[in-house]
């Protein structure tokens, strides 16, 4: 396998941007093709609420957990006491960042908790799911399976 | 499901099938460029490092916006000397994404990619170098004419064709008609895209229909001077000598 990388390392070229060549000032306030893509609208009703019920986070922190938290169960009993844990945990690892914002940090954790509040991010998504189905088995029998 | 809207960020699929498209339209409709944002979007989300104009490589990491997706032409730079920041990529430099390859038939800028001519990827097809990657063939129709479907060349890309999933390959053809294509490659495909490029508002707009990622048809449209650096819009592809020999001889 190393070898093979090695293979494509030799063969690579790294030519410099035609910069010289375009003007891009302010290029970068345009979003990326991948990015028009994603938010097109014209998602089928469980892609855009799916996306959101489970929202995307920049955090790499909060983007290791959410999925976690959203997609788990969180006991009612727990809640208060896991939002505070969590929120405490995201400060400390960010004492040295200026940038760090405790009540935006509270907030999403917040949010994150609430969608799996007795595992009801999990039982929507199920429920969307199923309806998805049920609704492509109606049109499929509609039109007698072809 | 559920994961796949989560992980937004662009990275190479798991290979349970293999991806094909086909980005068809008039000449200046935007086909290449459609598909060089699917060589750059992956390139600045998985960033690692940059060179410099001077030759200096340094660290480097994508520039995120707020839903998860790379800014082009941004990143976030560990310049000599400075602390760490957001910035935009610095003029004639090369961004490289150490998990990316890419090969294709024409010229990329700005990006780490390996530029082979189509005789140069018949040749090396079996020693290792064409998997796990990107292969983007821009003017399909020399490599894949339809009415060459017996010729030798047709033949061999035919058969790695049918070996995309097991060299992990993300196979791209462009070319000004889908059906001129040999009807092998056709069957291969999992997205068709048809572009159309707008000059008043210079923005590309792209008809997608993928029924493994998407529903519906879907209309795209992005900003197309975002991805003009990375690639020569007037680059020539040469015919192959054999048809000209027997072009001239029928001729003479």
């Amino acid at each position: 396998m190393e070898e093979e990388k090695d293979k494509y390392a030799d063969l690579v070229t790294l030519n410099p941007d035609r910069s010289e060549e375009i003007d891009d000032t302010e290029l970068d306030q345009h979003a990326s093709a991948s990015q028009q893509e994603g938010s097109s609208p014209n998602d089928s009703d469980l892609e855009s609420i799916l996306k959101r019920l489970f929202p995307y986070f920049d955090d790499d922190d909060i983007k290791k957990i959410a999925p976690v938290i959203m997609l788990g169960r969180v006991f009612p009993d727990n809640f208060s006491t896991k939002i505070y844990l969590l929120v405490c945990n995201l400060a400390e690892k960010h004492s040295d960042d200026p940038n760090f914002d405790v009540w935006e940090t509270e907030t999403i954790i917040e949010g994150l908790c609430q969608i799996g509040l007795e595992g009801k991010g999990r039982v929507e998504a199920v429920i969307i799911s199923g309806n998805t189905k049920e609704q492509a088995e109606q049109e499929s029998t509609k039109t007698g399976g072809f | 499901m559920v994961t796949e809207v989560i992980n937004k960020v662009i990275k190479p699929k798991p290979f349970n099938y293999a991806p094909v498209t086909i980005i068809e339209g008039e000449q200046k409709s935007g086909k290449s460029e459609t598909a060089v944002t699917r060589l750059v979007d992956p390139t600045f989300a998985g960033m690692t490092s940059v060179i410099l104009s001077n030759g200096l490589e340094v660290k480097a990491e994508p520039a995120l916006n707020s839903l998860g997706y790379p800014v082009i032409g941004c990143g976030k730079l560990w310049l000599p000397n400075q602390e760490p920041r957001r910035m935009k990529i610095p003029p004639s430099s090369c961004v490289i994404a150490k998990d990316i390859n890419i090969i294709a038939n024409f010229h990329l800028y700005g990006i780490r990619a390996k530029y082979m001519k189509l005789i140069d990827i018949i040749k090396r097809l079996n020693d290792g170098t064409i998997r796990d990657c990107y292969l983007d063939i821009d003017e399909a129709y020399i490599a894949g004419d339809r009415r060459q479907g017996l010729s030798p060349a047709v033949r061999v890309i035919s058969k790695l064709g049918w070996q995309l999933a097991k060299r992990h390959i993300i196979l791209t053809f462009c070319l000004p008609d889908a059906s001129v294509l040999d009807l092998r490659f056709q069957k291969l495909e999992t997205e068709h895209i048809v572009t159309s490029y707008d000059i008043e508002s210079r923005r590309i707009t792209m008809f997608i229909r993928n029924r493994k990622k998407y529903k519906n048809t879907r209309e795209v449209s992005y900003h197309a001077p975002l991805y003009w650096k990375y690639y020569n819009p007037d680059e020539e592809f040469e015919i192959p000598e054999v048809e000209m020999e027997r072009a001239l001889a029928m001729v003479g």
